[in-house]
């Protein structure tokens, strides 16, 4: 059974998209099987965050039963890695996000991933909370900023009040620029639960860099990830660490 | 968990009941680093009152969690459970551990106590009295004799005037080998004359002139 792991965000912006690509590369060099799932439905970008442009299917033919897990899966230029693209059109519909991701679900499972990675869309919306149901770690980034803390904070709330506090919640800290930021997530962990009492078992801080700036900085048709483009950045150690301590805190692990 | 309601110690600043003093330490360190005016992440979960508030009980919880005698007496009432919320205070606590200290004082001896301003007795002796007040020229020996005159040990001595008493032994056998430098050396025959009720001026002056001609000759030799 692939374990999975789900990011969602209170704000849109925050940098969901590339931090599920982060985790999703990070395990992949750790000699993981990764599958990515693009389940934003509010505009899919995944592809661009790895740098790809073209594709047949999206995760609608398979939520629409017209294609089959392997049909949609497209190599994603990283070994070990694989990617399911979301909608390219948004759709309106969003229960369809519900319709048949159990049938989906089923499909994938039998594929042999170690861990399968859905990036979400922005906000509180039942969509992505039904989601955030399958998952067995759900990741929720925010930034340093007030307005993306209170996003965060209600986002959190809403959540333990629609779906209760059984499933495990990670919160990683987007562009970290100062040691403070870097130990938010920790005061997270403790407003939360004084405030709440929800467990958030894990946090961390991702620092800004401007690497993730230059690698944007491309042509369209040689983009490149941050990951491919420059792997010893700041910004890729940090998620190399934060997918260690995960898998297996105790272990040293030398990333292929 | 809601910040107006009273809450074990250990739960305010997060750490477990078996917790190290250097454990609760970092805890403190880090739930004041938390709950300061500066940090983000309180925005728009608690206001700056629930925050002071928050403040001031973490400052509780680690004065209790902090010192071993309050800790103590503190799980103990907590592990029991018939205890009330008010005996759950750091006040409380407090009190409880002045209490005990009190008690187990009555147990030992009651310490003796020193005034400040007694002086050992002696009986006159007009004789020496008159040597005193005619001596110009001032030696260990003699300050040696004054103070087993009046009635002075060197530990006394020491309490006085706060010179240790291996100099004040020093002093009065006039070993340079075991003194400081000279300017200390006055300061200490200053203190020794003065306690002892003499002219510590002319003491001093007498004594500094033999001390330092016998630090001549001892460098001569």
């Amino acid at each position: 059974m692939a374990e999975i792991w789900c990011v969602a965000s209170g704000k849109g912006g925050v940098g969901k998209t590339f931090a599920a690509t982060g985790l999703g590369i990070s395990l992949a060099k750790l000699r993981k099987k990764v599958l990515l799932v693009d389940f934003d439905i509010s505009g899919a970008n995944l592809h661009t965050v790895l740098g790809l442009r073209d594709f047949k299917n999206s995760i609608l033919d398979g939520l629409n039963s017209s294609a089959t897990g392997k049909d949609m899966i497209m190599s994603s230029g990283f070994s070990n890695l694989d990617f399911i693209p979301g909608f390219i059109v948004p759709q309106l519909g969003q229960e369809l996000c519900t319709f048949k991701v159990d049938a989906l679900l089923q499909q994938l499972q039998t594929l042999k991933y170690d861990v399968i990675i859905f990036d979400l869309g922005p906000g509180a919306q039942k969509a992505n909370f039904s989601l955030m149901n399958y998952a067995d770690r759900n990741f929720v980034i925010t930034n340093c900023e007030p307005t993306s803390i209170e996003k965060t904070y209600s986002f959190i709330e809403q959540y333990i009040a629609t779906e209760g506090r059984t499933k495990t919640l990670h919160i990683l800290v987007n562009f970290c620029r100062s040691q403070q930021h870097q130990t938010l997530g920790k005061s997270f962990e403790s407003v939360l639960f004084k405030k709440h009492d929800v467990n958030i078992r894990f946090s961390a801080g991702i620092r800004f860099d401007n690497a993730v700036w230059q690698s944007t900085f491309m042509t369209s048709s040689n983009m490149q990830n941050v990951f491919a483009l420059m792997p010893y950045s700041e910004v890729c150690h940090d998620f190399y660490k934060i997918c260690k301590q995960l898998i297996d805190p105790s272990e040293l692990r030398a990333v292929s | 968990m809601s910040t107006d309601s009273k809450n074990n110690y250990y739960e305010i600043l997060e750490v477990a009941n078996t917790a190290t003093q250097h454990e609760i330490t970092v805890a403190y360190e880090k739930a004041k680093r938390t709950y300061s005016a500066q940090n983000a992440a309180l925005y728009s979960v608690f206001t700056e009152a629930e925050a002071s508030a928050l403040r001031d009980l973490i400052e509780e919880a680690y004065s209790v969690l902090s010192n071993q005698n309050y800790r103590n007496i503190y799980e103990k009432r907590l592990l029991s459970k018939s205890y009330s919320a008010s005996d759950l205070s750091l006040d409380a606590v407090k009190k409880a551990s002045t209490e005990l200290f009190n008690e187990n004082s009555l147990l030992t001896a009651a310490p003796v106590e020193v005034t400040e301003n007694e002086k050992p007795s002696y009986e006159k002796n007009s004789d020496l009295e008159t040597e005193i007040e005619a001596c110009s020229n001032w030696d260990g020996d003699f300050l040696k004799k004054v103070r087993e005159y009046k009635q002075y040990s060197l530990e006394l001595l020491h309490e006085k005037t706060k010179v240790n008493p291996w100099y004040l032994s020093a002093l009065e056998r006039m070993e340079p080998q075991n003194l400081p430098a000279p300017v200390f050396v006055r300061g200490y025959v200053i203190q020794f004359a003065k306690t002892l009720g003499l002219n510590e001026k002319q003491v001093a002056e007498s004594y500094m002139k033999n001390y330092k001609f016998k630090l001549e000759q001892q460098k001569t030799k």
